[in-house]
């Protein structure tokens, strides 16, 4: 039998090497930097259709990997090509990439303005769309189909309602009621948008309105920038009445004179894209929120990124 | 199958009954009460056994045996872990005895003597997938901090998992920690952490046993899909006053029990508080104190209470009233002052978090008769959380003030009302029957915003979002038999009916339970069993990082219960005297009704309140097979566990509706446990854990798209596909040396530990980051080096 001061030698070296290696580890402290694979490239394209349409807007990227420096990469020789059975209605290339407005420049990165002769106009029957993006992908054809047209009626009421938040200021409201069809049998999405246009100072249209009250069928969704409407696929779910105000001006305006005209736009969407809404709402929901679950965007391009997105709208001018 | 078992089950229980009143020879019983002689703390778990018979039982939860035999006279042996074994002789030959005993402890743990007889050795025991590590032998095991923790002990057994470095949350056979139902003194605990995990609520040195089940459950278990862990508080001392205290760097704590009145009626109180404030607060004041207009003063603390009153009210009944108290209060003030060319600024801003659990259970035992033995229990459980935070903005400018506000203050919680009938009903040596009912009246609050703005409008805001408090009524019914079918085979059939009653929707479960127990060979038993579970509470978290911030939510109108069903098989052998035992178990669990946030869901991520928009739910599996070698006893003992699992989810709402790999799913998970007395001053532990790295979803691919209607392409960071990397793996030695001042009898002892010996970096989580030039690196983020401590422990 070994005397206690040889049989705890080796216990004590061990320690001791143990020790050693712990302190010599230290300096690291608790952070270290992990390989991570490399990115296998995907193409992501993105493009939204509508009859009424006068540009479509798409765009043709790589995908970059989390640790990339530069992100993705646009790809400018692409060419895309929009069908609707034998027709050819939109086709884009390296000549109609644009560079964003300026004061989206900061977060954003060029896209494809494809301008059209003339207004979009649609026939019944699914929608193709191809894109070429060789060598670095393969061809990619698209098929998406035409949604109903929706059915909308609206009442317009001027002036409907007023809030007076003190100190001298009441906020006038118009009131728009919108009444829209559940479909028997069939899952009903709408995106609704109420938008104004300052005729004297510009053509463009600006979203405005709120909803009246909270209303379980109608959710905002940054999205599409939008209200979407949803039954939820059950034919107990009416989808009339739904109520919306439009800020109409305060009372040191002369609020007769206003040189404003307003417009309603409903769409209805394909299932993929009330998918992609959702899943882009939910991403802009989570962004910096260190709480959030991971987010991922669901699109439509078969093994790669983004979407094809088909609506068929409705605009309905309000006088 | 449901049905097939439920039929079983009844058949089989009705047999039982025949069996019973159709005996033919008389048959009497003894009965009785272990307790340590020395403290008359009743044991659970002390084995009776009657080597003519070949039969035997164990003590309850209460310290209470019931063995009947036909009329003869047995000679017993009693028998319990760390104490000396008794033998007697008893004549049943004419009418029942009821005999206490008392039994010696050992001088030592190790030392002692038996406690691998019969009854109580692995193979004997019907109940498979249950596993317990004695007190002593816990809190000779290397500890952060210096600090034992029970709930990290327990993560080292087999099949049973740590949620990540340093926490204490439980993730069993695949399960969530909301899956497990961890009573103290049979009253459900809904938070058991300190901290933010790093700590359980359970004082080493408050309780007297605990014990895990990851499967086979028997009936009067339910509420829970994936463990039950029973943990029990020292009753007090009947005979003499003693304390236990401890100091180390984190906490001191502090344990009196003794005598109210002798031999008839004890008490247990258990104090200990951290004081990481008092150490740290006087460094960040000095840190902070060049700067006169700037001030702040964080404040941390946790401390638990623990009391328990034992009363003897008469032979045949007893009085338990246990209390437990623990709270976690962080905070932090701040205020800063400013002045420049005649305006001048005050902020102040406090931030505080804090939560609290309360359990208060009234417990009344009475022996119904020599065969019969009732508990009636009366319990109360409440959990809240809060966290607020007020921002007050002074600015005075030429003799104007402008005043503004912000307050938020967050809210959630539970609170159960519940009472318990549990009967224990042993006819004869063949069976032991065990049947009871349970109500519990739980009232959620699942978390509400109070905010209050004030920018010197009119009407400042003041308002709260969120929804109002939820109740809903469980109830339970379940009877079990643990049958003797020959001296070789043993089965529990037993069946749990659960009902809950919620927002006008009742749930309804019939929960068959199969155990069986083959001693096909001398020595070795194969174990099998079967057991259905439902579960009626969910505890809103996200994956993979538990917080105080998670919600307690019931099941609804909306929200399925979860639901499980789990069979598991193995071998069980013991040698050396029963010194060693060695297990292999195989499982397959299926499970449904998973709850979990939608993508892009979390803490304050809806503030309307309307947590149900927030959740999904979906499915799930485990299987897996677990190995233990352990030896309880001896100068040296310990065990290795090792684990092969796999756990994965699929959720229609989740990673496009494929399955995933669950984010605790570990394929290998290791480890080692050596506690050794080296001479009669010194005594080493040592533990070495291995895992798999944790399942992680990483931001993977950036790529532009179009904006619907806006003219911008911005760029999308998206995730890979879920839990589809893998950290690092998980390794750490952790070791301790104890030395017994001489001449204390043990009384007082330091205890030298080191926590992660060789320093390895156990991520806890990864982050993708930019760097000054623009490049990105992914970072893995540890938290604890090694960390050496010190800890005094003293018994008087």
């Amino acid at each position: 039998m070994p005397s206690p001061r040889l049989r705890h030698t080796p216990l004590g070296i061990l320690a001791l090497f143990v020790m050693c290696m712990s302190c010599q580890k230290l300096e690291s402290g608790v952070v270290r930097e992990i390989e991570f694979p490399e990115h296998d490239p995907r193409l992501a394209v993105t493009m939204f259709v509508s009859p009424g349409d006068t540009a479509l807007y798409a765009s043709v990227y790589q995908s970059a990997g989390v640790l990339s420096v530069g992100g993705s990469t646009p790809l400018r020789d692409a060419t895309l090509s929009l069908r609707q059975g034998e027709v050819v209605l939109a086709q884009g290339d390296s000549a109609h990439w644009v560079e964003a407005d300026p004061w989206n420049a900061w977060y954003s990165g060029p896209f494809m303005k494809i301008p059209l002769p003339n207004a979009l106009v649609l026939e019944e029957g699914p929608l193709s769309l191809e894109v070429d993006a060789s060598p670095h992908f393969e061809p990619l054809s698209l098929v998406q189909p035409l949604p109903e047209r929706p059915v909308v009626e609206s009442t317009f009421e001027a002036f409907a309602d007023s809030v007076d938040e003190g100190w001298g200021y009441v906020f006038y409201y118009h009131r728009l009621t919108v009444d829209l069809e559940n479909r028997p049998s069939e899952r009903d999405d709408y995106l609704i948008q109420l938008q104004f246009r300052d005729t004297l100072t510009g053509k463009d249209w600006y979203n405005a309105g709120d909803l009246s009250y909270p209303d379980p069928r109608v959710d905002y969704n940054s999205g599409c920038a939008c209200w979407l409407a949803q039954d939820n696929g059950s034919d107990n779910v009416s989808m009339a009445n739904l109520v919306f105000d439009m800020y109409a001006g305060e009372e040191d305006e002369d609020i007769t004179e206003w040189s404003g005209e307003y417009r309603l736009v409903v769409q209805r969407p394909t299932e993929d894209l009330v998918r992609y809404f959702d899943s882009v709402h939910a991403y802009e929901n989570a962004s910096g929120n260190p709480f959030a679950e991971p987010t991922s965007i669901q699109g439509n391009i078969p093994d790669g990124f983004g979407v094809f997105g088909v609506t068929n709208k409705v605009v309905v001018t309000i006088p | 199958m449901r049905s097939t078992f439920l039929c079983f089950s009844i058949l089989w229980l009705s047999s039982a009954s025949l069996s019973f009143w159709g005996q033919s020879v008389p048959q009497f019983t003894l009965s009785g009460y272990i307790t340590d002689a020395a403290t008359g703390e009743t044991l659970i778990g002390a084995t009776v056994w009657s080597e003519d018979a070949s039969v035997g039982v164990v003590s309850n939860l209460y310290g209470f045996y019931t063995l009947t035999l036909p009329a003869k006279t047995y000679n017993l042996q009693v028998a319990y872990i760390g104490y000396e074994r008794q033998r007697l002789e008893v004549d049943l030959s004419g009418e029942n005895v009821k005999f206490n005993l008392a039994m010696v402890p050992g001088t030592k743990l190790g030392e002692a003597v038996v406690t691998g007889e019969n009854e109580s050795r692995i193979e004997e025991q019907v109940q498979m997938s249950k596993m317990e590590i004695p007190i002593d032998q816990i809190k000779s095991l290397p500890a952060i901090g210096g600090e034992v923790d029970l709930l990290k002990s327990l993560q080292l057994l087999p099949g049973v998992q740590s949620g990540g470095e340093g926490t204490s949350g439980l993730y069993v056979r695949g399960g969530s920690p909301d899956q497990n139902l961890m009573l103290l003194d049979g009253v459900p605990l809904y938070s058991v952490s300190h901290l933010f995990g790093f700590f359980s609520v359970f004082n080493a040195d408050a309780v007297k046993n605990m014990a895990i089940t990851k499967g086979g459950f028997p009936a009067r278990f339910g509420g829970r899909l994936s463990s039950v862990l029973e943990i029990n508080m020292k009753d007090g001392n009947m005979r003499e006053y003693h304390g236990d205290g401890n100091i180390s760097i984190i906490a001191s704590k502090l344990t009196v029990e003794g005598p109210i009145v002798k031999d008839k009626a004890s008490f247990m109180l258990s104090a200990r508080r951290t004081y990481l404030d008092l150490l740290l607060n006087p460094i960040i004041r000095s840190a902070t104190s060049n700067d006169p207009d700037f001030s702040t003063n964080p404040a941390y603390f946790f401390y638990d209470l623990n009391g328990k009153l034992n009363w003897k009210v008469g032979p045949k009944d007893r009085l338990y009233l246990s209390a437990f108290s623990g709270m976690d209060d962080f905070g932090v003030t701040s205020s800063n002052r400013d002045a420049d060319q005649g305006r001048s600024i005050k902020e102040d801003l406090s931030f505080g978090l804090d939560w609290q659990n309360q359990i208060q259970a009234l417990r009344w035992n009475h022996e119904v008769g020599p065969r019969m033995f009732s508990n009636v229990s009366l319990t109360h459980s409440v959990y809240n959380f809060n966290t607020g935070v007020d921002l007050s903005t002074e600015i005075i400018e030429n003799g104007d003030t402008n005043a503004t506000r912000f307050a938020s203050l967050y809210q959630s919680g539970i609170e159960d009302h519940s009472a318990k009938v549990d009967v224990d009903f042993a006819p004869n040596a063949r069976h032991f029957i065990r049947f009871g009912a349970n109500i519990t009246r739980h009232t959620f609050s699942p978390g509400a915003l109070q905010l209050a703005l004030d920018f010197g409008q009119e009407n400042p805001l003041d308002t709260l979002i969120g929804q109002g408090n939820l109740s809903s009524t469980e109830r339970y019914l379940y009877a079990e038999d643990e049958l003797r079918l020959g001296p070789n085979v043993s089965l529990n059939v037993g069946s749990h009916l659960s009902l809950l009653s919620v927002q006008d929707t009742t749930y309804a479960s019939v929960q068959p339970r199969l155990a069986l127990n083959w001693k096909f060979a001398e020595g070795w038993a194969f174990k099998a069993s079967y057991a259905e579970m439902t579960q009626f509470v969910n505890l809103l978290t996200n994956e993979g990082l538990s917080l105080p911030t998670d919600l307690w939510l019931p099941s609804t109108q909306n929200i399925r219960p979860q639901q499980s069903w789990q069979v598991a098989a193995g071998l069980a052998t013991s040698f050396g005297n029963g010194d060693v035992e060695c297990s292999v178990e195989g499982y397959y669990k299926e499970m449904d009704g998973l709850l979990s946030y939608r993508e892009g869901g979390g803490f304050l991520a809806d503030l309307d309140g309307n947590w149900e928009s927030q959740v999904t739910q979906g499915i799930g599996n485990s299987y897996g097979m677990e190995v233990l070698f352990q030896k309880k006893r001896g100068s040296t003992a310990g065990w290795i566990g090792y684990t092969l699992s796999w756990s994965n989810r699929q959720f229609d709402d989740l990673n496009s509706g494929e399955w995933f790999p669950f984010t605790y799913d570990r394929r290998h998970d290791v480890s080692v446990v050596l506690t050794q007395d080296i001479n009669e001053m010194w005594s080493a532990s040592a533990a070495w854990v291995y895992g798999t790295g944790r399942a992680v979803t990483l931001t993977e691919s950036i790529y532009n798209g179009v904006e619907f209607g806006a003219l911008a392409a911005p760029s999308y960071e998206v995730p890979s596909e879920r839990n589809a990397y893998r950290m690092s793996p998980y390794h750490r030695l952790d070791v301790s040396m104890t030395r017994v001042k001489p001449d204390t009898d043990g009384n007082r002892a330091l205890i030298f530990s080191l926590y992660n010996a060789y320093n390895n970096l156990n991520p806890f989580f990864a982050l993708a980051e930019e760097e000054p030039d623009g490049s990105r690196v992914i970072r893995e983020y540890g938290l604890f080096p090694v960390i050496p401590s010190i800890a005094w422990r003293f018994h008087f």
